[in-house]
């Protein structure tokens, strides 16, 4: 077993559940839609570099402007819908973008996904072997948590708890509500970026069927198992659920019904989860 | 042109079916529930487990007991406790995704991830001329799915869907005047299953079915059902039918490529313009 590409997914998933966190968890829009922004932020940085020859860390920049445009859809959507509608108009968001990777075949290669994606290269050095990526990931995560922990102490995050519990209440207090559900998916939208970027650079091929509707729904179920509102609970659930299929190819069955079995496990845990544990295994808030 | 209306109108009911299904579950639960999908399926893979040793007069209603059990086991077990918590639409809508991933790929673990055929004659034509042919199993659709819409108009005249649209209004109320919820919950299950499972079985015989199937056709029905105005059985109906226009048209123009955008697309915009359905009538304003 190759020890840095389970760190390095591991890695990718934490920064995609911290972003489901600052949505779902502490502002309690529940979004299905973190596969599309990660799909986005993938597909946009390999195009960039691959045709138009940008290096890494421009042609992420660019690939954040794109799912920034993302999310503003996103945010109206949170203006607009009230909760479980505004999750269906996720999904659909999600599926609208699955498809358009699906089936633009002269941008994104269709179903045959994008081929020999080139590497990062910093100062000169190509980075080369799961070690490497394990490391930039690495440095990546600790700037996210590093910025999602100071987050933590402003009046922000706060501020979009309330909006989680008492929607009435943020409003009556003055709080511009739009703005902060607004701002709050950018940045779910600016780290999905990250994670897809790393993605796609490092198995330098992508097709769609890593940005399914599944995807979103495994982020939200890391999300829910780690629990909602710190930052240690999204750490966790993430690092729970990349651990598991390691431990379940310890069991003599055919890869099929290995990923079978791993998806049937990650059913029943969140439907355990939801039914004696709402708070997740850290959680600080009930998840509804 | 008349094919693709009379193809319509053959897919509309098929649709149809599974859309009244779930309008009527999520009246009396109030839960999102997506596990109809896993219903959806698992009727057709029982019948394919049966079929062989006891020939389909034997199997199909089996398979539509069994079936039919399994959505009140999932009543009893995962959305009861939950509504006695009070729990959110969105926890249950997770919990819902939580018992349809489990059950998906139980039934992927145990079959493969491929399509199984209920019925592998060919199909030939009964009924054909220079504009327009109907085939055995399409006729069979059509007789099946009347009798169904005929018994469910005259459910729709029972006491049993008085205290649906009851309780769909208020839990409370409708327990002070002496309803029972649970039992009107567990009704609503039972009938919003069977005619899933028909719809999926009827659908099975004609095409063969994957496991992963069940989601998409849901998401189309919820479509149905939010365009229609969640609170009326014909406006999902008359909904079945636009959607199944606009998808069989959408096909003939732009490609099959495309039609998941177009429907989904479709959610959005009346999510976002029309949130009472486009063929509902308003709400006082007080109720709103």
């Amino acid at each position: 077993m190759n020890w840095f590409n389970f760190i390095f997914i591991c890695e990718l998933y934490i920064m995609l559940t911290l972003s489901a966190n600052i949505v779902s968890g502490y502002t309690g829009l529940l979004s299905f839609s973190y596969a599309a922004f990660y799909g986005l932020g993938a597909y946009a940085t390999a195009i960039l570099m691959k045709s138009a020859g940008v290096s890494f860390f421009p042609a992420m920049l660019i690939a954040m402007i794109f799912n920034l445009m993302l999310s503003t859809v996103l945010s109206y959507f949170a203006i607009r819908m009230k909760d479980v509608f505004f999750t269906i108009g996720t999904i659909g968001v999600q599926i609208i973008v699955f498809r358009f990777f699906y089936n633009a075949d002269d941008l994104t290669g269709g179903s045959l996904g994008l081929s020999e994606i080139p590497t990062v290269s910093i100062f000169g050095y190509a980075l080369n072997g799961s070690r490497d990526y394990a490391i930039l990931g690495g440095v990546l995560l600790a700037l996210v948590i590093g910025f999602f922990a100071f987050l933590q102490t402003t009046p922000f995050i706060r501020t979009l708890s309330c909006i989680r519990d008492r929607e009435l209440g943020a409003i009556t207090i003055g709080k511009p509500i739009n703005y902060y559900k607004f701002v709050c998916n950018a940045i779910a939208a600016v780290v999905c970026t990250i994670a897809g970027a790393l993605y796609a650079t490092n198995s330098s091929y992508i097709d769609p069927t890593s940005f399914t509707l599944d995807e979103s729904i495994l982020v939200v179920s890391m999300l829910l198992i780690g629990g909602t509102g710190n930052l240690i609970g999204p750490i966790f659930g993430a690092f729970f659920y990349t651990a598991l299929p390691e431990l379940i190819r310890l069991i003599p069955i055919s890869s099929s019904q290995g990923a079978s079995l791993r998806l049937m496990l990650y059913g029943l845990i969140l439907i355990l989860v939801v039914r004696y544990r709402p708070n997740g295994v850290f959680g600080k808030f009930r998840f509804e | 042109m008349i094919q693709i209306f009379f193809n319509s109108i053959i897919s509309a009911l098929m649709l149809a079916l599974l859309a009244l299904g779930f309008n009527l579950i999520f009246n009396a639960t109030r839960v999102f529930h997506l596990t109809h999908g896993a219903i959806y399926v698992l009727g057709v893979f029982l019948v394919y487990t049966v079929q062989p040793t006891f020939g389909n007069w034997f199997a199909i209603p089996i398979a539509i007991v069994i079936s039919i059990n399994v959505a009140l086991l999932v009543e009893y077990w995962v959305y009861r406790p939950l509504a006695q918590r009070h729990a959110s639409a969105a926890i249950s809508l997770i919990s819902s995704l939580g018992v349809y991933t489990f059950l998906i790929n139980l039934l992927a673990f145990f079959f493969g991830n491929e399509g199984v055929a209920l019925d592998n004659s060919t199909q030939t034509f009964i009924y054909e001329n220079a504009y327009f042919h109907i085939n055995g199993i399409e006729a069979k659709q059509l007789l099946v799915g009347g009798l169904c819409f005929v018994g469910l108009t005259f459910f729709t005249k029972t006491q049993w869907y008085r205290n649906i649209r009851a309780i769909s209004d208020s839990y409370e109320v409708s327990e002070k005047f002496g309803i029972s919820v649970q039992q009107t919950r567990y009704i609503a299950m039972a009938v919003g299953s069977f005619l899933a499972i028909v719809s999926g079985l009827l659908n099975g015989f004609y095409t063969s079915t994957n496991p992963h199937d069940g989601l998409a056709i849901t998401l189309m029905a919820t479509v149905a059902v939010i365009v229609g105005g969640v609170r009326s059985l014909s406006g999902t109906t008359l909904a079945c039918f636009v959607i199944a226009l606009i998808d069989n048209f959408s096909v003939k123009i732009l490609s099959q490529r495309w039609r998941e955008v177009v429907i989904y697309a479709l959610l959005i915009f009346v999510l976002l313009f029309f949130k009472e359905g486009l063929f509902s009538s308003k709400n006082r304003i007080e109720e709103q």
